[in-house]
């Protein structure tokens, strides 16, 4: 993948541009003995608040970086459910659960979980109130497809300060409204 | 059909997962205690049923209350009062706190799908508020110990509350208090609000519809401190507040919700017992020894459902995800159920009229759960 900036104002930092871009070879890797003269030397620190909207021509190329470690590179949402804890039985170690089906709307249903159906990461979050993520679907790893389970608990979310403020003003108001109830039955 | 004019009725849904109760208090006038929603429709049952007998809610509820805000009492509870414009909105004291409503105001924005029981109540005490002011008309109340919620002097009916106490009333901000603080920390991570035990917010109503008295036991809970709980409960009730023929089995007959003085003081023998099973996981109530005790204590208990039948999903999802499904998740059950119907109907002015019980739905005899 190729993504090119050109803007129609040729000027000396697109030129400054332009010659760096010879550092790159057929098949677009940079030329390791052009870094230091052309980087170093040759490229400008580039104000781009003086460049004018980009438009997509083939006049100058950067190269997309390319990741050659194997990874998930897609994965198929096939059913999820929204879990709500319950009740834990820690030293048993399972868990029940209600779980609402995002992907269906199909009625809510109750089940058990082993903790061992959960990364050890959360077990810590395996609390009465605890809300996770149920996945189900096709992940792909390195051009191989296969039907995966994982449940995520929910952590890190705040309300924000805002949002606190404003749930605690409505509330006065609500409270106010409620003494101002004068009224024969 | 529809109850006489001059007859009570008391109905009693539940699904194995919530409660609802409706009652006919004279002249067709209706009063709705807690709610629970339909399978199918995800409508207010309570508001399903109403109409069933061609009945207005619009016209002939006039009271809702909600006894606390648990999940399994206030499904479909903002819904059916926004339905039911003529009725007086009550729930307990403690609910209309600026913790709890802090607290629920929170919850509303939270990314969850799962709102906690405070978003109903919020909401339900947002509609009362508003609409007592456009109608000008006092339609929200709150209910504590030893006061006078609402009355109607035409049908001569009352409804008391027996809970929550002051003290419990002082646990419900505390525990408010401590969840806000949780809910608003910087460094926790974002969790449901759950139910805390003992409930110290449940309310204990009683309902006097000319000389017959009704106990609704809500989820109140005992656990022998005198300040809260069914024991402040015994304490406060004076002999001259009478003796119940009709009983809402309190916290859905479990061994926590029970003390032997309500049994011996405050309801007659063999009293019409009422129950509302509570399947949650493992947890099944009200458990063989639950039903042993009750069974010994009345022979007219009935249950809306079988607590020990679990409905198995049936969901219609590709094999391979079912498999994984499976695999993972063990003692599936369906959450909402079939849901169970136990209605009682005698007459207003007789009290010695023992009336008629019906069972429909899956509601059994207690004695018949096996």
């Amino acid at each position: 993948m190729f993504v090119s900036l050109v803007t129609d104002e040729p000027n000396d930092t697109l030129r400054a541009i332009a010659k760096r871009a010879k550092s790159f070879n057929a098949n677009n890797w940079l030329r390791a003995n052009q870094f230091n003269h052309d980087f170093k030397e040759l490229t400008p620190v580039i104000d781009y608040s003086t460049l004018s909207a980009p438009f997509i021509k083939t006049d100058i190329a950067f190269r997309a970086p390319v990741i050659t470690a194997p990874r998930v590179s897609g994965f198929i949402s096939e059913q999820e459910f929204e879990g709500l804890v319950e009740a834990v039985d820690s030293k048993q170690k399972y868990f029940w659960a209600r779980l609402i089906d995002i992907t269906g709307g199909l009625p809510d249903e109750e089940a058990e979980f082993s903790f061992s159906e959960v990364s050890q990461d959360d077990w810590s979050l395996i609390v009465p109130g605890g809300l996770f993520s149920w996945n189900i679907g096709l992940e792909s790893r390195n051009r191989q497809m296969r039907r995966v389970s994982e449940i995520r608990f929910r952590r890190f979310f705040q309300f924000s300060k805002d949002t606190i403020k404003k749930a605690e003003q409505r509330a006065e108001s609500l409270i106010s409204s409620i003494g101002e109830i004068n009224y024969s039955e | 059909m529809l109850p006489l004019s001059d007859e009570i009725e008391i109905s009693v849904f539940g699904p194995g997962y919530g409660e609802s109760i409706v009652i006919h208090v004279g002249d067709g006038n209706w009063f709705v205690i807690d709610s629970c929603i339909d399978k199918l429709t995800k409508k207010p049952k309570a508001i399903l049923y109403l109409e069933s007998l061609g009945i207005n809610p619009a016209e002939r509820v006039k009271l809702i209350a909600a006894t606390h805000w648990h999940d399994d009492h206030v499904a479909g509870l903002s819904a059916m009062l926004e339905i039911c414009t003529s009725a007086v909105f009550c729930c307990p004291i403690s609910l209309s706190s600026k913790e709890f409503l802090s607290l629920s105001e929170l919850y509303k924005d939270a990314p969850v799908g799962q709102k906690p029981g405070t978003e109903e109540l919020r909401r339900s005490i947002e509609i009362a508020n508003h609409r007592s002011h456009s109608q000008k008309k006092n339609l929200l109340k709150f209910v504590q110990a030893d006061k006078k919620v609402h009355r109607i002097d035409s049908l001569d009916v009352t409804v008391y509350g027996l809970s929550p106490s002051d003290e419990m009333i002082r646990r419900c901000n505390e525990f408010m208090l401590t969840s806000y603080a949780a809910a608003t920390s910087q460094t926790k991570v974002l969790q449901r609000l759950v139910a805390k035990s003992p409930n110290d917010t449940a309310a204990a109503l009683k309902i006097s519809i000319k000389n017959r008295s009704i106990l609704l036991g809500s989820d109140v809970e005992e656990h022998g401190d005198p300040l809260v709980g069914w024991s402040s409960i015994v304490a406060s009730h004076g002999t001259e507040d009478g003796i119940y023929a009709s009983y809402k089995v309190a916290h859905h007959g479990s061994k926590s919700g029970h003390h032997d003085d309500v049994w011996a003081k405050l309801l007659v023998k063999n009293v019409l017992s009422m129950i509302t099973p509570f399947k949650l996981g493992r947890h099944k109530l009200p458990d063989a020894n639950d039903r042993a005790r009750i069974l010994a204590l009345t022979n007219q208990a009935f249950i809306t459902a079988n607590p020990e039948l679990q409905s198995t999903p049936k969901a219609k999802r590709p094999s391979k995800v079912e498999a994984l499904i499976a695999g993972a998740a063990q003692h599936r059950r369906s959450v909402i159920e079939t849901v169970g119907h136990i209605r009682w109907r005698a007459s207003i002015n007789d009290e010695n009229d023992q009336g008629v019980i019906n069972l429909f739905d899956g509601a059994i005899p207690l004695s018949k759960v096996a």
